[in-house]
């Protein structure tokens, strides 16, 4: 187990001998048993490994939602054990986005609502939030049928209205779990290729949990975890 | 924004905003009920009572056998007294064709001065110009088919026979003077009036006394009953708010704790409605922290949402409440009396009911909160055992309040009423947990069917909410039906045992008895005084009582003897009082005690010398012997107590017949007390309606929380018929899930509902009213059963099979 990622440029995330635990009846699964990564800026990262390898687990945890058994996450300069809820959520809210398999989108609210509710929840000006998002929609082609609500799209458009939605803050780092999971080969082909558009073109770093080499392949790191552990 | 979401949210949502406000809305409705339906009950009772005396304050009436013509102009001189309205009231019989004669109540004022009490709201015609013209009600010329300009003909009360005719000027509304109007009231001129019983003379037996303002009226009445003019007369104030109170409050009781119930039960119901969501809302809560919105934000959402929901819902509920206000009030009082609604009671009922919704609305969120935005995101169940715990706690709490209740004097009462509330939510806590354990032990089975059940039952919130939901429904209905099944079986053998009794009041007080018992059908016949007074103690504030006169009126009625029978009849004799049961249990009063009577302004104290027990009156009779009435109070009997043999009606009118010359009002006991009996039997039907619609409203909220979870559940489904199991094995396996849901509900539920009931029955003190411990098994456990028959029946009533399929959504 060592140390993965680069010494050079800017480090926006270090996770330093990060364990998770949980309780299963009388007993304890140890899912990560101490995981040391970073992520520089720019960077596009993917985590790959097999089912109950703990890689969502990890991403959770370098994403704030969970916090370790043991060990730190520092993301963007910060120490997530000591930020509070406000810091979390206002850092959510400008400089980190999260993409998850499927189920991304509130079901009430139309896609162009759910594109803008980071801005709106920043108490951004609607026209501005209009207009913030018209640009991401441009960039991601997604521009027609944003006034439907989420069950009217299909599974790739949906998909792609939650990267817009991550997107639209301008985020330094994006994590993604499995985002191309619930999708066929082509509509998972057509969200690589924009996540690829986003970390090249808009310079926004990217942390990838999937266990498809082929998407895999679109990093610019990969990081291979089994039974808790990296393995390279 | 947080508004913006809130509002997105509830609009996502229709059924359950709708379901929340139509909960909320009945609540607020229920809670102005309870607060209001008293004092408007007692609003009517004292119209009633004070119909035939207007504004005035005392009355001097002839004692029966007594002289009956009054002098009046000695009244015209008493200090503080301001106006004085001489009337005559009679009881006669009005021909109806080849019909037998009805009566009627002939009442007569100074001639060309029928206003004298009380303004007339004539609906057609004209008050009485010549001294034989008369008004009637709507409601008498209805049922008589009298008209305006026709003739009512009356028998004279004398021997010698004859009739009087009075013609018919006009026709009032059945307000005012005819508000009380049974028997229903002609209201003439005195003079032609007393010609039905002396010819020649006018005379007055009713003189109506109003103060002088600032004047004490009790020091005025108490100067005209020393005059030597009235002393053979009842002089007494007009106005017995003691009575009013009394008849009020027994007739509110019971529609305050159905009312609740019912706003208890809506409580419950907003609580399930938002814990219903709870899955949605954890996803949603979860959704909105990953793109940035702070716990302060998301608790602000759902607080507006609630806060929305309970606003809204309170708002429709004031207008509901005057609506079912205005209809309970209908259907109690058989009245359309136009009521006053108190805006500020709304408010505050409004106030209340939204604010305790709210209460209950927010009750899920701490699920939402407790967990973390991933546990939210994946739907995680809850961790450690807080729910057990607390369960458990409830219990405890629960235990020791019951204890409490049961064993320290005065438990009972307040606490009662919070016992009810724990007693139900305990079943509510309990049934939930054993559908889990159920669940449990019906996976180690091998039916493919029972383990599929079992798995949806130890796991899946709907099987133990359903059980939670009908847990309370069950309850609150077994005690519905149950309260409806007693209260009906007790008014009926009530009513059953005073069938037969017939009351001849306004007799003389040395009557012979023997007159009575000489006629056909006639068993037995009791001269004793039957009216009502004022009994007080130190331990017991003036309630109005019935006093039963006469030491005979042990047999006229089926007595149970607390104090045995030979000691109180020794009692009786020796001049002490008898008492209810209810008010040695209510008020503590027993053997040896002192109560203090106060009968027209008399008053004197008589030792309590046995306890009875009897339904009669609530309880709130006082037995003592006619002579120790003279003895004490210079009170003479003036009523017959008839039994009949047979048909009372029948016995009545031989009555009235036998003796038509006597100025005797003979009247069935039951159609007496009419008013009384039809307003409790409404009353009884009023808890009937509520316990069907209460049992209807529980199980349409279980259904509802049914198809909210299967919606979820179409995955388990499809699952499980690709690994094999047959769509006959899948409806079964849901019908078993159903079953075991009811039947875990009916576990709790059977005890929560006794216990209830006894709590109930408790509670029912803070109004004054005492009774023993009853429960109808029968009834709780039929209506029980039946529920959860339905229930468990659902998935094949629903044609569930109909939708199973491998499609996955």
């Amino acid at each position: 187990m060592g140390k993965v990622g680069s010494e050079k440029g800017c480090r926006i995330l270090e996770a330093k001998g990060v364990k998770k635990s949980y309780a299963v009846g009388d007993r304890t699964v140890e899912v990560l048993k101490g995981i040391d990564m970073v992520v520089e800026d720019g960077e596009f990262v993917a985590v790959l490994g097999e089912s109950g390898s703990g890689k969502s687990t990890l991403l959770y945890i370098l994403a704030g939602i969970d916090r370790p058994t043991e060990g730190s996450v520092t993301l963007l300069g910060r120490d997530l054990a000591s930020v509070t809820d406000e810091v979390m959520a206002a850092m959510r809210r400008r400089e980190i986005s999260f993409v998850y398999q499927f189920d991304n989108l509130v079901p009430h609210l139309t896609a162009r609502e759910n594109i803008i509710l980071p801005l709106r929840l920043d108490g951004r000006k609607e026209k501005e939030c209009a207009e913030v998002a018209a640009e991401v929609c441009r960039f991601l082609g997604i521009e027609e049928r944003l006034d439907n609500l989420p069950r009217q799209l299909s599974g790739g458009e949906q998909q792609r209205v939650a990267l817009a939605r991550a997107l639209v803050t301008s985020p330094k780092l994006i994590f993604l779990d499995e985002p191309t999971g619930s999708l066929d080969k082509e509509r998972g082909r057509q969200v690589m290729e924009l996540l690829d558009r986003i970390n090249r073109e808009k310079g926004v770093a990217l942390v990838m949990v999937t266990h498809s080499a082929a998407h895999a392949d679109y990093a610019s790191r990969k990081i291979e975890i089994e039974d808790g552990l990296i393995q390279k | 924004m947080t508004l913006w979401l809130a509002l997105k949210n509830l609009k996502a949502k229709p059924l359950r905003t709708l379901a929340s406000v139509l909960a909320i809305s009945v609540c607020v409705a229920m809670f102005f009920c309870m607060f209001s339906f008293e004092s408007a009950v007692y609003e009517y009772v004292f119209a009633v009572e004070t119909a035939d005396q207007g504004d005035s304050d005392i009355m001097i009436a002839a004692k029966s056998g007594g002289n009956r013509i009054i002098s009046v102009a000695p009244l015209r001189e008493v200090e503080g007294v301001e106006k004085v309205a001489a009337t005559v009231s009679l009881y006669a019989l009005a021909e109806r064709g080849d019909e037998p004669g009805e009566y009627v109540r002939l009442r007569g004022f100074e001639d060309g001065d029928v206003e004298a009490l009380r303004a007339v709201e004539l609906a057609e015609g004209e008050l009485p110009v010549k001294s034989d013209d008369v008004i009637v009600s709507r409601a008498a010329a209805e049922h008589f088919g009298w008209r305006t300009g026709g003739v009512i003909t009356v028998r004279k009360l004398t021997s010698v026979g004859g009739t009087v005719n009075f013609y018919i000027k006009g026709i009032a509304e059945n307000t005012g003077y005819f508000l009380s109007d049974s028997p229903y009231t002609v209201l003439g001129n005195a003079s032609a009036m007393s010609s039905v019983m002396i010819s020649g003379t006018t005379v007055y037996n009713e003189v109506y006394v109003t103060v002088s303002e600032g004047a004490d009226i009790s020091e005025v009445r108490e100067r005209i009953a020393a005059m030597q003019e009235y002393r053979d007369h009842t002089v007494s104030e007009c106005v017995d708010l003691d009575h009013i109170s009394t008849r009020a409050r027994n007739l509110a009781a019971p529609v305050t704790i159905a009312g609740a119930a019912v706003a208890l039960l809506c409580l419950v119901g907003v609580a399930l409605v938002f814990t219903s969501g709870t899955r949605d809302r954890r996803a949603y809560a979860a959704k909105l922290a990953l793109v940035g919105a702070t716990k302060k934000r998301l608790l602000g959402m759902f607080f507006v949402e609630s806060a929305a929901i309970c606003v809204v819902g309170a708002a429709i509920g004031m207008g509901l409440a005057v609506g079912i206000f205005a209809l309970m009030l209908r259907i109690v009082l058989s009245s359309t009396l136009s009521f006053s609604v108190n805006a500020g009671l709304l408010v505050a009922a409004a106030a209340v009911g939204g604010a305790v919704a709210f209460g209950a609305s927010l009750y899920p969120l701490a699920r939402v909160f407790r967990a973390s935005a991933r546990e939210n995101l994946v739907g995680a169940p809850d961790k450690g055992r807080l729910g057990a715990v607390l369960t458990s706690l409830l219990a405890a709490v629960t235990l020791v309040t019951l204890l409490i209740e049961n064993l320290v004097p005065g438990g009972k009462g307040a606490l009662s009423a919070v016992n009810l509330v724990l007693v139900i939510a305990c079943a509510a806590a309990a049934a939930p947990r054993l559908v889990r354990l159920t669940g449990r032990v019906m996976t180690k089975t091998n039916a493919p069917s029972v383990v599929a059940t079992g798995y949806s039952a130890a796991r899946e919130r709907r099987a133990s909410g359903s059980a939670q939901i009908l847990a309370v429904g069950m309850s609150v209905s077994m005690l519905l039906f149950t309260a409806w099944s007693l209260t009906t079986s007790v008014f009926s053998g009530l009513t059953a045992e005073f069938e037969r009794m017939v009351l001849v009041t306004n007799v003389a007080s040395d009557v012979d008895e023997n007159e009575f018992t000489a006629l056909d059908g006639v068993d037995k016949a009791e001269l004793m005084v039957w009216r009502q007074v004022s009994v007080s103690s130190p331990e017991m504030d003036a309630a109005t009582f019935n006093l039963l006169g006469s030491s005979g009126a042990l047999e006229l009625a089926d007595f149970a003897y607390l104090t045995p029978r030979e000691d109180v009849i020794a009692a009786l004799a020796e001049g002490k009082a008898v008492l209810d049961e209810s008010v040695r249990e209510l008020y503590g009063v027993d053997v040896g005690d002192t109560v203090t009577l106060d009968i027209d302004g008399q008053i004197g104290e008589l030792e309590v010398g046995g306890i009875v027990r009897h339904e009669l009156f609530n309880g709130s009779y006082v037995i003592v012997s006619a002579e120790a009435l003279a003895d004490a109070f210079g009170l003479s009997p003036d009523t017959v107590v008839v039994i009949a043999s047979s048909d009372a009606a029948d016995t009545a009118e031989m009555i009235r017949a036998h003796f038509a010359d006597r100025n005797y009002y003979t009247v069935p006991a039951l159609e007496a007390y009419e008013w009384d009996t039809k307003s409790l039997e409404n009353v009884f039907d009023l808890i009937a309606a509520l316990a069907f619609m209460l049992t209807a409203l529980a199980f349409a909220v279980a259904l509802a929380n049914v198809f909210a979870g299967r919606a979820y559940a179409s995955v388990t489904r499809s699952t499980l018929l690709g690994a094999g199991l047959s769509k006959n094995a899948l409806l079964g396996a849901e019908t078993l899930e159903h079953t075991v849901s009811a039947a875990c509900a009916f576990i709790f539920a059977l005890p929560a509902s006794a216990l209830a009931a006894m709590c109930l029955i408790h509670a029912l003190r803070m109004f004054g009213l005492y009774f023993g411990f009853m429960y109808n098994a029968v009834a709780a456990v039929a209506a029980g059963l039946v529920v959860a028959a339905v229930y468990a029946l659902i998935p094949v009533l629903f044609g569930f099979r109909r939708g199973y399929g491998m499609r996955r959504s």
